[in-house]
């Protein structure tokens, strides 16, 4: 027990050093002992390039990008909108019913993004308990107020914890097209490609608005194609009105 | 001697950036062969698409390293990754004693084994990370995704300081590694 204990906090210091070099924060004459340290001994090798490798991998957010790019080229991956059994289409309209039934008056604090007069104005009207309940809330006052990048920030917090909760996630999608982020609406939306979802045409017209924003047209027609027979008519009708804008 | 990147460095750099338009030339021009080579070697037309992705993937981190320079054309490159990715699939699928009818001899100076490897680990760590819990993926999250300070952290999080974040952060990467490390998979990629 008391062996367990000793190795726990040799780890523990370990760790501690092995961050405070990665960060620069050690004198030179820690660095150098450390680095001798660390040519003697392979395991602490192990760990350090391990440690690089943990910073590169979560901070690089273009590997998740050119991933959906890449399933988007795929053709039996491309978003489609799925054909609706009617217990589902009937969901997917009270849903709608209820969104809409709130009237929205934000106090805009941002500037808007060209593409952000397609957006829904439904406002964010999310519930969650426990330990999120907070990033939640912050998420929605800031939404709700027309603070987009609070919002957003906020949002991605919560997603990076509840990564399953499809409303939070389309709420983000609004946000990063409303601040004009079209890349990281992608991002987001990716999580929708290939599932079952009651979101799936929400999720497919924002994606389509994301990449009106970054002007790829060819994309932004295939899926606006899928959405002409949408069963959500505000979606269908700003659909047309996008597919009539897009330049020839 | 310096190396001089090859013309299709900008096939590359359309990865890096994802650069929609350029990466639908890379398919129009090089998907039909390596499906080609995948389908002559027991693969689909599914294998296929499968396996040219994760090839893309591999030469995005390979890409991403600071010593990378393309030397030949991209085509050799994609090939000599893409092969040895089907290869080591057919190797998980039919077991150790695999025949491919490939030339895997690839003249370049890239290391391809360690690039797959490289994409590989990145993978087991994104993996790992999901496994982490909620509170250290939020911290990690914060820290390492969003590049907040310590002091935006603690402020975030409700620690004292910024020096407990410091050592909050400290401890969830440490599990991390550690999650990793146990993998069994972790070994061979080393």
């Amino acid at each position: 027990m008391q062996l367990k204990a000793i190795e726990m906090a040799n780890d523990k210091e370990k760790y501690e050093r092995l961050e405070r070099y990665l960060a620069g924060a050690m004198t030179a004459e820690e660095r150098s002992a450390f680095e001798a340290e660390i040519a003697a001994d392979k395991e602490l090798q192990t760990d350090l390039e391990l440690h690089q490798e943990i910073e590169t991998t979560l901070g690089d957010r273009g590997e998740a990008a050119l991933e959906a790019t890449l399933r988007k080229m795929r053709p039996t991956a491309s978003p489609k909108v799925r054909r609706f059994t009617p217990w589902i289409a009937a969901a997917a309209t009270i849903a709608l019913l209820i969104t809409v039934y709130f009237v929205w008056t934000p106090g805009t604090t941002t500037e808007l993004s060209p593409i952000a007069s397609y957006l829904s104005e439904a406002p964010m009207d999310l519930t969650v308990l426990g330990d999120q309940e907070a990033t939640l809330d912050a998420a929605q006052q800031a939404y709700n107020t027309g603070d987009y990048p609070a919002a957003l920030e906020n949002l991605q917090l919560f997603l990076a914890i509840s990564p399953e909760h499809e409303s939070a996630r389309i709420f983000a999608a609004r946000a990063a097209i409303a601040t004009g982020e079209y890349a990281t609406a992608l991002e987001i939306l990716d999580f929708f490609n290939g599932r079952s979802s009651l979101n799936i045409e929400e999720a497919t017209w924002l994606q389509a608005l994301s990449l009106a924003g970054m002007e790829r047209w060819e994309e932004v027609r295939e899926l606006l194609r899928a959405l002409q027979n949408a069963t959500t008519p505000e979606i269908r009708e700003k659909a047309a009105t996008l597919a009539r804008s897009i330049p020839e | 001697m310096t190396k001089e990147p090859h013309p299709d460095t900008r096939l590359v750099e359309a990865l890096l950036t994802n650069n929609s338009l350029v990466i639908k030339e890379i398919y129009r021009d090089f998907f039909p062969r390596i499906k080609a080579m995948i389908v002559r070697n027991n693969g689909s037309e599914d294998d296929a698409y499968d396996n040219f992705q994760e090839s893309l993937m591999v030469i995005y981190n390979k890409a991403k390293t600071s010593d990378f320079v393309l030397t030949s054309s991209f085509y050799a490159f994609l090939y000599g990754i893409s092969s040895r990715l089907w290869l080591k699939h057919l190797r998980k699928r039919y077991g150790k004693e695999v025949t491919f009818n490939e030339d895997l001899e690839f003249k370049d100076d890239f290391d391809l084994e360690s690039a797959i490897f490289l994409r590989e680990k990145r993978q087991l760590i994104r993996e790992k990370f999901g496994v982490l819990r909620e509170r250290c993926r939020k911290i990690l999250h914060l820290t390492i995704m969003e590049r907040k300070s310590h002091q935006e952290v603690a402020e975030i999080m409700g620690f004292a300081n910024s020096d407990v974040s410091k050592k909050e952060k400290s401890k969830c990467k440490s599990r991390l590694v550690a999650l990793v490390k146990k993998d069994p998979r972790f070994d061979e990629l080393r």
